[in-house]
């Protein structure tokens, strides 16, 4: 895919090439500006590509860098069943998917608080618990841990870790640029200049890092 | 290594170091004339982190168990029926209202709440007493002076009246202007505490969905009534962006360590106006971003899209009544005791 071709925008993507295989949690490596986010945003139909095409499984889940931009309701059991507002559903159904989701990332506990008093990471479960809510075959998550401390990060990722695969086969594609998330990915792939530089597995795209001079 | 400038009296060295005078007094003068533009920044960063009137859902008390659509009730209630009461009537609902959020909140919460907006009516109080009968009419009065009508000692009350209870220069207070006075400063106590003690104890989902149902009738009228909860609902949520924001801009100007007296006031009020443009921008910015955030999650508009899990706990049947029961001697008392 290309994405930015005009002469008023900056060439983001330039022929960007990814395959992920269905029930990873795949990991999207890259610098800043490299386009990861632009890519992800394409994949999750908030922007159009100029040129190319992709295939996605549907419905898929999108979450923001900053949980503060993707909860939308004042208190979490509310923000989690937004997305269920589009479906004609009971009241009772959407409390039962609702609690399912909170427990999946272990926030069932802190159901009716205001949003506002949860810390980063809380934050952020809360906005993938509201993500897996519908029930997405893909996850899309864009560097989830940038405003986190280490524990949170580490329970960001465990959350997400926990609902990849299982009967269901989500996918989660996860952009960061810290190597040391690539411990809990199944694939990776290394992005630069909006392309694909390299892909495969885990411990392939950590000896690819390694060979560039990175410490992983 | 010796600094060549005394870190305390910030003169050259050699000077008293440790015990230097000139150091201690500086250090005193610099409390004393602290800039003001610095003061108030400390003041909002002294601010509870918990927005002012966000929902507090612990500890749940029985206010937390009074449904929404009576809480609203009461709201519009206390308020027309301030309108008709006595001044020591309406004394007497702002300081129950105090009390009631007193018993209602955590300490924390309504110590910082109550400082502020007793400061604040206090303000109102003082001016209005001082200033609302304080100037006499320019036009002479038309009526005839007592002694020409006959009546002159022959209506003396039985207790000494005066209408002017303190007059001193220019300024007049007068039973009026404090009668006007206490109903000034108690209505605006009443109402912007009233409002807090509602959306503490109730979350703006239930408030929003509240609302809905009372509008409910104008979709009649074609009022787009989904539209108006939602907006409530959404401005709820603001609320608190604006105030996170308002403390981190704050934030990042106190670490910078402005030098407030050197920038003088004109250019402390500049360095202010330049943080408030700041302020809309970021909160533009992020109204973009939560829109962004609203159509990645499926939402095409309020008329489609249904707002669910608005209730966090069911309302309880004897709270309800008794808030009700409430309101109704309010009403009788008022009418009562006018």
């Amino acid at each position: 895919m290309t994405y930015g071709n005009e002469s008023n925008r900056k060439q983001v993507l330039a022929g960007a090439h990814l395959m992920v295989q269905r029930g990873t949690f795949h990991i999207l490596l890259g610098p800043n500006g490299c386009g990861k986010s632009t890519l992800l945003r394409i994949l999750g139909g908030l922007l159009q590509p100029d040129s190319g095409s992709f295939r996605i499984d549907r419905p898929c889940g999108f979450v923001f860098q900053n949980p503060d931009h993707q909860i939308v309701m004042p208190t979490v059991a509310a923000d989690v069943a937004f997305g269920l507002g589009r479906y004609k559903l009971r009241e009772a159904e959407v409390r039962a998917q609702v609690n399912c989701t909170l427990e999946m990332v272990n926030m069932q506990e802190q159901a009716q608080r205001p949003t506002h008093t949860l810390s980063g990471g809380q934050k952020q479960r809360v906005a993938i618990a509201g993500a897996l809510a519908e029930n997405p075959k893909v996850l899309l998550l864009d560097e989830l841990t940038t405003f986190v401390d280490a524990d949170d990060q580490q329970n960001v990722l465990e959350a997400v870790k926990s609902v990849v695969g299982g009967p269901e086969q989500v996918t989660a594609l996860w952009v960061t640029h810290r190597l040391e998330e690539l411990e809990y990915a199944d694939s990776a792939s290394y992005m630069d200049g909006g392309k694909i530089q390299f892909s495969g597995s885990a411990a392939a795209v950590a000896d690819y890092m390694r060979s560039l001079g990175a410490r992983v | 290594m010796l600094r060549p400038f005394c870190t305390q009296c910030c003169r050259p060295r050699p000077c008293k170091g440790r015990l230097c005078v000139e150091a201690v007094a500086g250090w005193k003068l610099n409390v004393q004339k602290e800039p003001i533009e610095a003061r108030v920044l400390s003041a909002i960063l002294k601010v509870s982190s918990v927005p002012y009137s966000s929902y507090v859902p612990l500890p749940r008390t029985g206010l937390h168990a009074v449904h929404a659509q009576i809480k609203q009730v009461w709201l519009i209630a206390v308020l027309l029926l301030m309108s008709r009461a006595s001044p020591a009537m309406r004394l007497a609902i702002a300081v129950t209202c105090a009390l009631l959020s007193m018993a209602t909140l955590p300490r924390r919460l309504w110590k910082a709440q109550l400082a502020r907006l007793g400061l604040l009516a206090l303000l109102i109080f003082v001016f209005t007493a001082t200033g609302s009968d304080g100037v006499p009419p320019v036009a002479q009065s038309r009526a005839p002076a007592p002694s020409l009508t006959g009546l002159a000692g022959g209506l003396r009350p039985a207790k000494p009246y005066n209408y002017v209870i303190f007059h001193f220069w220019f300024v007049r207070i007068t039973r009026r202007s404090v009668a006007l006075a206490v109903s000034a400063a108690s209505l605006m106590f009443t109402a912007f505490q009233s409002a807090s003690l509602c959306l503490t104890t109730t979350p703006a989902e239930e408030m929003a969905l509240a609302l809905q149902r009372f509008v409910a009738p104008l979709k009649l009228l074609r009022v787009p009534v989904r539209e108006i909860g939602l907006t409530l609902l959404l401005s709820l949520r603001f609320m608190e962006l604006v105030f996170e924001e308002v403390r981190n801009l704050s934030l990042g100007l106190a670490s910078r360590g402005v030098n407030w007296a050197g920038l003088g006031p004109f250019g402390g009020a500049q360095v202010f106006l330049q943080l408030g443009g700041r302020m809309f921008e970021n909160l533009m910015h992020r109204s973009e971003n939560i829109a962004l955030a609203m159509t990645a999650r499926g939402f095409t508009g309020p008329e489609a899209h249904h707002v669910h899990m608005t209730r966090a706990e069911p309302s309880s049947w004897l709270a309800n009544s008794v808030a009700t029961a409430l309101l109704a001697g309010l009403a009788a008392a008022v009418y009562t005791f006018r």
